[in-house]
């Protein structure tokens, strides 16, 4: 063995891993011996790994990268806080804030925003907190049903019945200047803070 | 045994050719068309939409969102009838449209148009209030409400007189302690409805509901119009029917007999 | 007597054969694995794991064509669908192939899978091809799973959210990898571009890998011969015993075992195709716009049963048994060759093996028709859409009539039936009068429990009495009062209504209620 690589190695480590094992073999032989072919072994090996390394980078940079793309979360206006009447719930469709050109429709959003009081909001997304089904709102009876497995949850977003492990995810919201919004963008999910 | 022999190949070549392109032409244009005609060709996407002006587009539409209350076809249901020729002539056609579109308020009648979930247009509900007149505006021509109008008008009702209306024309039937219903297959002039002075009842529905049930009564479970003929007191038939103020006195009586709890009119605890 | 032309013609292939197999020695190979000797007992038990070739590569021919026409932007999808179904010629055709050819094949290597598993067939030397056979079996349903998604429709939006759900869930690292799943922080075109990616390169070529690997270990070990009682796989000796019986007793593969082969994968074919002409393709159903939510998200067939499971597993655990049950699952099947690699192969020495398979068997169809009935599922449109049995507004007071509405204003109807028509999830209400007295009717309604919402926030005290009176009404028609007092009418009732009747009727309705009088 003359020279190893310097730079870290391959997983599989074949320098010092095959000669042990196929200690015969003709193509073994250049690893073996020094000199010339000793380092051509090394140098392609070398090569090879910083090569695939600094491939790596685009490669799994875009395979990764919308789960380091940081907090998408965005302040989104709803209209005017005074176009929500008291004591009702609705639907209210927003656009996302990072929406690609490609996205159609999927460029859309909803959530329910109830209006308890004078500035005073509850802002629901609506998907059921058991497994992301569209949860619909009736006003008659103050309910949230789930269509797929049977979750129901109360005006207030309080688990009623069924399978969901919670009440239904909320939104932040604020008003600014009379202007609605909530803090959007993400899907939200059972490892949200909210 | 097969010879070749190729020197006959060569000549017709190209007729062969053209007449081998026509035939395959030809067979796939024979596919292509009967492909079209296999079971599985799926519908256009979207479905052409019937217009709901129309009998069978108008039906789609009751089925899904009025069946619920008003009847399967119209009747019969636990809410108003609306195969009612008489009712959809005196029902304006733009009360009838904020009904269907925004519910009325305090009522169990929700809206489905406007901002409500799944809501349908304004051009579709006026298309459905035609579609509801060509399907049952002349499934009935008696003249079951004296021509007597929708609304009430600003007079206020007489109590008192409403009241011996009532024990003259309804008692025989609405009497004032809820009973039983006769059981089934007993005869129709045997039926006793049940209490209408219930204060629970009054308090779920309106005086225009009231209105709505003396005026045309509910001819499908067996209830006169203010045509009669009632029942009276004795059991008898009384014809006399009822004009506008026997009904708005009717209509005060009841609503006097909503609030008579001894703790005063009833707290809404949040209901719609 | 050949002429000299045909002489001529089969020389002619000859050399061409002979000068490809000397520059790639392919034709060896083919060779081999076309006459190679079978055992003779090989029959029509065997020809399942072929019709799943055969219909993979009607998904890769039919899959390669749709390609051509399919656009993968969340944008341009859907159109292009609607596209192909109406305005290429034979265009559904395509896709009506593509859509039941993938259920054929999953359901051929089902069958195939339960075979081979029946008859011990997986017991040494064939170990690994099982393992190979149970890799390809995860890559087809996950082709399966992706191609649900690229029928770009409501069905397909919203499962991605029950994937992103399930993905959600992982510990720690959940939030990331489904960022990393659906390609951005929400549903959107780029998860689209990612399924499309799995669904068309990264699954079929591990798929076609795979095939090879598998095809390859299944010439190496040698077609296994049906299981014989009392002829146990020894290590030591099964090799030879089994080389020579083949050697003795085999036949050539082709034509002699391929002619099943050949038949069955035809009449298969020829049912494929009369299943797509005349059943059509699968969707697209509704758009898939987020904004539209009256919608009532279902898998495709073969995911039924998963539907199922995620509505039946206890909340308590069902995380955990998301999460850990499917890899546990894999890696035991394909731990099965090492757990019992040798001994019996025949079904009727391995009593066990065979309990287990019924079992499976019975559940997934159970499971199946559970997810295709899905009563714990509320029919959402049933309040406005169902209408009181007429026989229930019959004789009924206005205050029961009013009741009647009450029941379909409050959304009852979505959870409960009457007159058999009406949601599942909870109790039919045909007969509730039978079950509970008024006093438990209106606790019930108010107060919920047993997986029912309490109304007491949103009934007032007039809707609930008319509710419960409309419910005391439904006895069942003919079956008399279990409970006594259940018939009676509410203590009170009959009086002058100046006593206030809930006075004794309602001593444990919830303190809202109360609050409010």
């Amino acid at each position: 063995m003359s020279e190893r690589p310097s730079e870290e190695s391959t997983g599989t480590e074949p320098t010092s891993a095959l000669p042990s094992e196929v200690g015969g073999c003709e193509g073994c032989e250049a690893v073996k011996s020094g000199g010339r072919r000793g380092f051509l072994f090394a140098a392609g090996t070398t090569l090879l790994t910083v090569g695939g390394g600094l491939a790596a980078v685009p490669i799994i940079g875009v395979a990764i990268g919308p789960a380091e793309a940081g907090d998408p979360n965005r302040w989104i206006a709803l209209g005017k806080a005074t176009n929500f009447k008291i004591g009702e719930t609705v639907l209210v469709k927003f656009t996302n804030p990072w929406d690609s050109p490609t996205d159609g429709d999927t460029n859309q959003n909803v959530c329910y925003v109830r209006c308890i009081a004078h500035e005073t909001f509850q802002v629901f997304a609506v998907t059921c907190a058991h497994l992301g089904c569209p949860v619909e709102w009736f006003a008659q009876s103050r309910l949230f049903m789930c269509p797929c497995h049977g979750g129901v949850y109360y005006e207030d977003g309080a688990r009623a019945s069924g399978p969901p492990p919670r009440g239904l995810y909320e939104y932040d919201w604020r008003v600014v200047d009379g202007s609605f919004e909530i803090l959007g963008g993400r899907l939200p999910g059972l490892q949200e803070s909210t | 045994m097969i010879r070749f022999d190729s020197s006959h190949l060569h000549q017709p070549l190209t007729s062969a050719s053209k007449s081998l392109r026509l035939v395959i032409a030809a067979s796939w244009i024979f596919v292509g068309a009967a492909c079209d005609r296999l079971p599985g060709k799926p519908p256009p996407n979207p479905a052409p939409v019937i217009s709901v002006a129309t009998t069978a587009g108008f039906e789609a539409m009751w089925a899904e969102r009025c069946t619920g209350c008003h009847g399967a076809d119209g009747q019969m249901g636990a809410g108003l009838p609306m195969r009612n020729a008489e009712y959809l002539k005196a029902v304006p056609d733009g009360e009838m449209f904020s009904i269907i579109r925004d519910g009325v308020p305090s009522s169990r009648m929700p809206g489905f148009g406007g901002n409500a979930i799944g809501g349908v247009s304004d051009e579709i509900i006026r298309d459905f209030i035609k579609g509801m007149h060509t399907t049952w505006a002349s499934s009935e021509g008696s003249n079951v409400s004296r021509g007597i109008s929708w609304r009430p008008s600003d007079a206020t009702g007489d109590i008192a007189r409403g009241a011996s209306i009532f024990a003259a024309k309804c008692a025989a039937c609405h009497p004032a302690e809820q009973k039983v219903p006769v059981l089934e297959g007993a005869m129709p002039d045997q039926l006793i409805a049940g209490s209408v002075t219930d204060p629970f009842y009054l308090r779920l529905v309106s005086d225009q509901h009231l209105r709505s049930n003396i005026v045309f009564g509910r001819t499908d479970l067996g209830m006169p119009g203010a045509a009669g003929p009632f029942r009276g007191p004795d059991g008898g038939e009384v014809t006399g029917g009822l004009d506008a103020a026997d009904v708005a006195d009717l209509v005060a009586y009841l609503a006097s007999k909503r609030n008579t709890w001894p703790s005063g009119p009833e707290v809404e605890d949040g209901a719609p | 007597m050949k002429s000299p032309g045909v002489i001529g013609v089969i020389g002619v292939i000859g050399r061409t054969l002979g000068w490809i197999d000397d520059r790639t020695g392919l034709v060896a190979v083919t060779e081999h694995a076309m006459f190679h000797k079978v055992p003779r007992s090989a029959k029509w038990w065997y020809v399942f794991g072929s019709a799943t070739l055969m219909f993979f590569i009607v998904q890769l021919v039919t899959g390669v064509l749709l390609t051509t026409l399919f656009v993968p932007s969340a944008g341009e999808a859907y159109q292009s669908l609607v596209y192909i179904d109406e305005k290429i010629p034979m265009g559904w055709m395509l896709r009506a192939l593509h859509g039941w050819s993938s259920n054929a094949m999953c359901i051929m290597m089902l069958i195939h899978m339960t075979q081979i598993f029946l008859h011990g067939t997986y017991k040494f030397p064939r170990e690994l091809t099982w393992v190979a056979g149970v890799a390809l079996c995860v890559t087809t349903l996950g082709l399966a799973f992706t191609g649900q998604i690229m029928r770009w429709d409501a069905n397909a939006y919203w499962g991605l959210g029950i994937g992103a759900a399930i993905v959600d869930r992982v510990p720690f690292a959940g939030n990331w990898l489904r960022s990393v799943v659906l390609g951005g922080p929400n549903i959107s075109g780029a998860t689209l571009s990612r399924f499309f990616a799995l669904h068309v390169f990264v699954l079929p070529g591990t798929a076609i890998g795979l095939i090879g690997l598998h095809l390859i270990l299944v010439l190496k070990g040698g077609i296994s011969e049906m299981p014989k009682v009392g002829q146990p796989v020894k290590p030591e000796t099964y090799r030879k015993e089994y080389e020579d019986r083949v050697k003795k007793t085999g036949v050539p593969f082709f034509p002699d075992a391929a002619r099943r082969d050949m038949v069955f994968c035809g009449a298969a074919l020829i049912g494929l195709i009369g299943l797509a002409a005349w059943y059509g393709p699968f969707g697209p159903g509704p758009v898939p716009s987020p904004t539209i939510i009256e919608v009532a998200p279902r898998p495709d067939g073969l995911f039924l049963w998963l539907f199922a499971v995620l509505a039946l597993l206890p909340p308590d655990s069902e995380t955990f048994l998301i999460l850990v049950g499917p890899p546990v699952g894999i890696a035991f099947l394909a731990a099965l060759p090492f757990i019992s690699p040798s001994g019996e192969r025949a079904p009727s020495r391995r009593p066990i093996s065979v309990i287990i398979l019924c079992i499976i068997v019975t559940a997934l169809a159970v499971l199946t028709w559970l997810g295709e009935t899905s009563p714990w599922s509320p029919v959402m449109k049933a309040w406005t859409s169902i209408p009181t049995p007429i026989e229930y507004v019959r004789h009924r007071s206005p205050l029961e009539l009013q009741g009647a509405i009450q029941l379909q204003y409050a959304q009852c109807r979505n959870c409960h039936s009457i007159g058999g028509e009406g949601g599942e999830r909870g109790p039919a209400l045909d007969d509730v009068a039978t079950r509970l007295s008024w006093d438990q009717l209106v606790r019930q309604i108010q107060q919920g429990g047993g997986n029912m919402p309490a109304y007491g926030k949103s009934l007032n005290s007039a809707e609930t009495e008319a509710l419960a009176a409309f419910l005391s009404t439904l006895d069942g028609g003919t079956l008399p009062a279990l409970i006594p007092g259940a018939m009676e009418q509410q203590p009170g009732r009959d009086q002058s209504p100046t006593v206030d009747p809930r006075a004794e009727a309602e001593p444990e309705v919830d303190s809202d209620t109360v609050a409010a009088r």
